[in-house]
C-alpha cells in the first residue's frame, strides 16, 4: 500500500507520457494502428485507476494520511517555487473519481470516433486532458495548482474545438477559453494577492510557498495584514477562478456552447472532471473562504442562483445535450451552493455522485446521438427504448439519480438539503427544493421525448456497437449505488459515511435524524416527474389535454426568457458592444500611437543606428582599412596626449 | 663630402616622392608602374647612401627588376582598355583617407622632430651609436656584404632557412592558384 | 646642416603615408599591390636608417631588410596569382566589384 502512495507520480505521468507518443507518434508510424493509439490512452488511465483504488483504499484505512512531497523548481530570492503531490483523502476521492471516468471514457471514445479522421488527435488530447487533470488533483500548492489549472482549461479548448472546421465549435472553444481566461484572472490576482500579504511568514517559516496544508494559518495572517475589506475582494478573485471554471452564475454560458465538441468530451470534461475542478479548489482553499463569513455568504448565492436559472433554462432546451449542459450547470450551482453555507463534505459528495450519473446520461446521449446520425434535437426522436434498451435503461437509471428518487443522487442532495435546514437558511432551502423539482422535470421531460412515445425522426436508425453499451452499464452501477454506499448505511461493514471520510474540522454537517426533509424531497422529485408525465409522456397525455391547455398562453413571457437563456448572451453581448469595445478601442489606440510609439522610437533609433553602422560593412576592404587605419591613428593620438600631459 | 651627400640625398628624396606620388595618381597603369621602377631605383641610392651597398643591388635586382616584371605580366593578364578608367574612387573614404595619411604624418613628424621644436640631424627619441673603428675599415675594403653573410649563415640561420621554405610554398602556392581549373572529362 | 637620422625618417613618413594614400583610394587592384610595395619601401628605408645610424657594426636593420624583400616578392607572388584567380572568375580588376562579403 505504501507503494502506491509513494509512486502517486505515476498516475499523472503515464498520462504525459502517452500524450508525448502520440503527438509524435507519425515519427514511429503510430498512425497506421488506431490501437496503439488506443492501447496507451487506456493503458495509462487504467494503471492509474489501479493506483488510485489502492490509495482510496489505503485512505480509507488510514483517515489521517496527508503525504506530501515536494520538489524546488523555481528558486528566484524570496520566492521558492515547488512543485510536488499531496495525497489525501480528498485528493484519493478525485484520483478514483477522475480515472474510473476517464477510463470508461476512453473506452467510450474508441466507438464514438472509431469514424473521425482526427482520431489520433482526439486521444492525444485526451490523453493531455487526463494528465493534467490528474496532476492537478495531486497539486501541493496553489502556484502548481494554477498551472495545471490553466492546462486543463488548454485541453478543453483543444477539445471544445476538436472539430475546429465547424465555425460553430471554434466559436465555443474561443468562448469558453475567454471567459475562462477572465475567471483565471481573478484566481491570479487572488493569488499573488494572498502571497504578497502573507509573504514573509512564508519565507521565513515555510519551505514551500502557498501549499495547502498551511493556507489558513496564511490566510488569517493576510486578513489581519490587509483588512477585512481587501481581503474579502482578495477571497472574491480566487472565488473568480473556480466560477468561470465550474460554470457558475454569470460566467456560465461557456458550458453550454461547449457541447459542439464531441459527446464524450461533454461526458469528461464539461460533466464529470473538469467544471468538478472547480468545486475542487474552492474545497482546497476552504481554509481562505472560511474567513470571511461575506465571502462565504456570497458563494452560497452564487451557488444557490446557478442552481436555479440554468435550471429553468433547461426546461425549454430541446437540444438533448443542452439540457444536459445547464442541468450540469444547476448541479454544480448545488455544489457551490453547499460549499457556501459550510456544508464542505456534502458539497464535495454531490460531485462525486454527480460526476458519475452525470458522465452516463452524456455518454447516453452519445450513443443515441451517434445512433442517429448526429441528430441532437428531441423533438425528433422518441420510442427509442425499444430500439436501443440498453440506453434506455441506463438513462432511466441516471434521471432517477439526479432526480433525488431514491438512487445516488438522492444521498447527495438530501446531504445538502439537510445542511441548508440544519443552517437555517430558508430561502435558500426553498431555492433548492424548487431547483430539485425543476431537475426531475427537465430530466423526465427529455428521457420521455427521447426514449417514449413514437419515433418522430427521419434519420436512419443503426444500433449503437458493445464498445459504447458496456461502459453505460459500468457507469451505471457506481451511479446507482454510490450515494448509499457512503451515506454511512452501512457503517457496520466497515464503509465510513462521506463527510468522515472527507473531513473538515470547521464545516457542519446535516443531521440526518428527521425524515421530514428527505419525505419533502423525494415528494417534490415525484411531483416534477408527474408533470413531465403528464406533458410528454403520451400515456399519461390524456390529463394534459384537460388542464393544461390554458395555462400555456399565460406562461409565455417566462417561455420566452427560458428560451433565451434569461438573455445572459445578449447582455454579453451589448456589454461588450457599447462598455467594453470602446474602452478597449480607446485603450487600442493609445496603446497603439503612445505605447507603441515609444517602443518603436526605441527600436527604429537601433534600427537606424544599426544602418548607419551597416554603411560600413558594404564589403569593400578599403573602408575596412580605413576604419581600421583611422582608430589606430585616434589611439596613437591619444596615448601621445596621455604622454605629453 | 657632406655637401654632397646632402646634394643626393635632396635629389634622391625629390625622385622618390614625386614618383611615388606618381605612382599612385597616374591614371594610365602602366605610366604607374614607370613610376614605381623609377622610386625603386631612387631608394637603392637612398640605401647606397646609407653604407647599405648590398640593399642597394638587391632592391634593384628584387624590387626594380623582379616585381615590376610580375606587375607588367600581370597587368597583360588582367587588365583590359576599360581599366584604364580605372582612376581614383570618388567615395567618402577618399577624404577619409586624405585625413588619416595626412594626420599619420602629422603624428609620425611630431615623434621625429621631437614635438615639432627642432629638426635636428639625430631625433632626441632615439639613441644612436658612431661604428667602431673596425667596421669602418671593413666597410671602406669590403662593403657590408661580409657583415651581412657572416651575420645570416650564423646567427640568422633559422630565419633564413625559415624564408627559403617559405618562397619554395610560394612558388608552388602561386602556381596552384593563378593556374586554370581543370574541366574533368565527362 | 648636416644630414641626419631626421632626414630619413621624414622621407621614409612621407612615402608611408603615400602608401596608405594609394592603398585606399585606389580603384584597380594591381595599384593596390604597388602601394603596397611602396609601403614596404618605406619601411625598409627606415631598416637601413636605424642600421646605419645607431648598429652599423651588426648591421641587424639590413639583414632585416632583405628578409623583408624575400617576404615581399612572396607577397607580391601570392597577390598576384590570387588576382589572376580573381579575374577569371569575375573579368573585372575593379575592387568596387569585389564586395561579395558585404554585410
Amino acid at each position: 500500500m505504501e507503494f502506491f502512495i509513494n509512486n502517486v507520480w505515476v498516475i499523472p505521468a503515464l498520462p504525459l507520457w502517452g500524450f508525448l507518443l502520440i503527438l509524435f507518434g507519425r515519427a514511429f508510424n503510430f498512425y497506421q494502428n488506431k490501437y496503439i493509439s488506443l492501447a496507451l490512452t487506456v493503458g495509462s488511465t487504467f494503471i492509474g485507476f489501479i493506483f488510485s483504488i489502492f490509495i482510496l483504499l489505503y485512505c480509507i484505512n488510514n483517515p489521517e494520511t496527508n503525504t506530501r512531497y515536494n520538489i524546488l523548481w523555481l528558486d528566484a530570492g524570496n520566492l521558492k517555487f515547488s512543485v510536488g503531490w499531496l495525497v489525501d483523502n480528498l485528493a484519493a476521492m478525485m484520483l478514483v473519481v477522475v480515472t474510473s471516468i476517464s477510463l470508461l471514457i476512453q473506452i467510450y471514445s474508441h466507438g464514438y470516433m472509431e469514424q473521425d479522421k482526427g482520431y489520433h488527435r482526439f486521444f492525444a488530447y485526451l490523453v493531455l486532458f487526463n494528465f493534467s487533470m490528474l496532476a492537478l488533483v495531486l497539486s501541493t500548492n496553489l502556484f502548481q495548482t494554477y498551472i495545471f489549472w490553466e492546462l486543463v482549461g488548454v485541453s478543453s479548448y483543444l477539445l471544445i474545438g476538436f472539430w475546429f472546421d465547424r465555425p460553430s465549435a471554434a466559436q465555443a472553444a474561443k468562448k469558453a477559453f475567454i471567459i475562462n481566461r477572465i475567471g483565471d484572472f481573478g484566481l491570479l490576482v487572488g493569488t499573488l494577492a494572498l502571497l504578497f500579504y502573507s509573504l514573509n511568514w512564508w519565507t521565513s517559516t515555510q519551505n514551500v510557498l502557498l501549499e495547502f496544508a498551511t493556507l489558513g494559518q496564511a490566510g488569517s495572517l493576510a486578513l489581519a495584514n490587509a483588512g477585512p475589506v481587501l481581503f474579502g475582494l482578495l477571497a472574491i478573485g480566487l472565488l473568480l477562478g473556480p466560477i468561470a471554471k465550474s460554470a457558475q452564475i454569470p460566467l456560465h454560458t461557456w458550458l453550454a456552447d461547449a457541447m459542439e465538441g464531441p459527446t464524450p468530451i461533454s461526458a469528461l470534461i464539461h460533466a464529470a472532471t473538469m467544471v468538478a475542478a472547480g468545486v475542487y479548489l474552492i474545497a482546497r482553499l476552504y481554509p481562505v473562504f472560511e474567513l470571511s463569513t461575506q465571502v462565504m455568504t456570497i458563494m452560497a448565492w452564487v451557488g444557490a442562483i446557478t442552481a436555479f436559472i440554468p435550471a429553468t433554462i433547461a426546461i425549454t432546451q430541446t437540444d438533448i445535450k443542452k439540457c444536459l449542459a445547464y442541468s450540469t450547470c444547476s448541479q454544480l450551482g448545488y455544489m457551490v451552493l453547499a460549499m457556501g453555507i459550510g456544508a464542505y463534505s456534502a458539497g464535495l459528495f454531490h460531485l462525486m455522485t454527480h460526476a458519475y450519473f452525470k458522465a452516463m446520461l452524456f455518454l447516453c446521449s452519445g450513443a443515441v446521438i451517434h445512433s442517429l446520425a448526429d441528430q441532437q434535437d428531441m423533438r425528433y426522436m422518441g420510442g427509442l427504448r425499444k430500439k436501443m434498451p440498453t440506453v434506455a435503461y441506463t438513462y432511466l437509471i441516471g434521471t432517477l439519480a439526479i432526480s433525488g428518487l431514491l438512487l445516488s443522487g438522492f444521498w447527495s442532495k438530501e446531504a445538502i438539503l439537510s445542511s441548508l435546514y440544519t443552517q437555517g437558511k430558508g430561502l435558500l432551502l426553498v431555492i433548492a427544493l424548487i431547483t430539485a423539482f425543476m431537475t426531475t422535470y427537465y430530466m423526465f421531460r427529455s428521457y420521455f421525448m427521447t426514449f417514449e412515445g413514437e419515433y418522430r425522426g427521419k434519420a436512419h436508425f443503426h444500433k449503437p456497437s458493445k464498445v459504447m453499451t458496456v461502459p453505460l452499464i459500468v457507469l451505471a452501477i457506481p451511479s446507482a449505488i454510490i450515494g448509499f454506499l457512503f451515506s454511512g448505511s452501512l457503517k457496520s461493514i466497515g464503509i465510513e459515511s462521506f463527510d468522515r471520510f472527507v473531513f473538515n474540522v470547521h464545516a457542519i454537517h446535516g443531521d440526518h435524524g428527521g425524515l421530514f426533509l428527505p419525505i419533502c424531497s423525494l415528494i417534490i422529485a415525484l411531483l416534477g416527474f408527474l408533470l413531465a408525465g403528464v406533458i410528454y409522456w403520451d400515456k399519461l397525455t390524456s390529463l394534459y389535454c384537460s388542464c393544461f391547455k390554458n395555462i400555456q398562453k399565460q406562461i409565455t413571457p417566462l417561455y420566452k426568457l427560458s428560451i433565451n437563456k434569461w438573455y445572459f448572451d445578449d447582455f454579453n453581448n451589448l456589454l461588450i458592444k457599447y462598455l467594453i469595445l470602446p474602452i478597449s478601442e480607446f485603450l487600442s489606440i493609445f496603446d497603439k500611437y503612445v505605447i507603441d510609439g515609444l517602443v518603436n522610437l526605441c527600436g527604429l533609433s537601433t534600427l537606424y543606428k544599426g544602418k548607419a553602422l551597416s554603411l560600413l560593412q558594404n564589403g569593400n576592404v578599403q573602408t575596412y582599412l580605413v576604419t581600421a587605419l583611422l582608430s589606430f591613428v585616434a589611439i596613437i593620438m591619444v596615448m601621445i596626449l596621455i604622454y605629453i600631459v | 663630402m657632406e655637401v654632397l651627400q646632402l646634394l643626393f640625398f635632396g635629389m634622391f628624396a625629390l625622385v622618390i616622392v614625386v614618383s611615388a606620388l606618381g605612382a599612385v595618381f597616374c591614371k594610365n597603369i602602366v605610366h604607374s608602374i614607370v613610376s614605381l621602377v623609377i622610386t625603386f631605383l631612387s631608394i637603392s641610392g637612398i640605401f647606397v647612401l646609407l653604407n647599405a651597398d648590398f640593399l642597394a643591388i638587391s632592391q634593384i635586382i628584387i624590387y626594380a627588376v623582379g616585381i615590376t616584371i610580375l606587375l607588367v605580366f600581370s597587368i597583360m593578364f588582367t587588365t583590359t582598355k576599360d581599366d584604364n578608367n580605372l582612376w581614383i574612387a570618388f567615395k567618402p573614404r577618399t577624404l577619409l583617407a586624405f585625413v588619416v595619411a595626412g594626420s599619420l604624418f602629422i603624428l609620425l613628424m611630431f615623434n621625429i622632430t621631437d614635438k615639432f621644436t627642432d629638426f635636428n640631424k639625430n631625433p632626441k627619441l632615439f639613441i644612436t651609436k658612431a661604428p667602431k673603428e673596425s667596421t669602418v675599415k671593413t666597410l671602406k675594403e669590403q662593403g657590408t656584404t661580409p657583415i651581412i653573410g657572416k651575420q645570416l649563415l650564423t646567427t640568422y640561420v633559422l630565419p633564413f632557412e625559415v624564408l627559403s621554405i617559405l618562397l619554395l610554398g610560394v612558388v608552388i602556392g602561386a602556381a596552384v592558384i593563378a593556374k586554370k581549373e581543370e574541366i574533368p572529362p565527362c | 646642416m648636416e644630414l641626419g637620422l631626421a632626414h630619413y625618417l621624414t622621407l621614409a613618413a612621407i612615402l608611408f603615408c603615400t602608401g596608405i594614400l594609394g592603398l585606399i583610394i585606389s580603384r584597380n587592384i594591381v595599384k593596390i599591390l604597388i602601394s603596397i610595395e611602396i609601403l614596404l619601401n618605406a619601411v625598409n628605408i627606415n631598416f637601413a636608417a636605424f642600421a646605419n645610424f645607431a648598429d652599423l657594426d651588426e648591421a641587424k636593420g639590413q639583414i632585416f631588410a632583405i628578409f623583408i624583400m624575400a617576404i615581399a616578392a612572396a607577397e607580391i607572388a601570392l597577390g598576384l596569382a590570387i588576382l589572376i584567380a580573381c579575374y577569371r572568375n569575375r573579368h573585372s580588376v575593379d575592387i568596387e566589384d569585389y564586395t561579395s562579403l558585404k554585410g
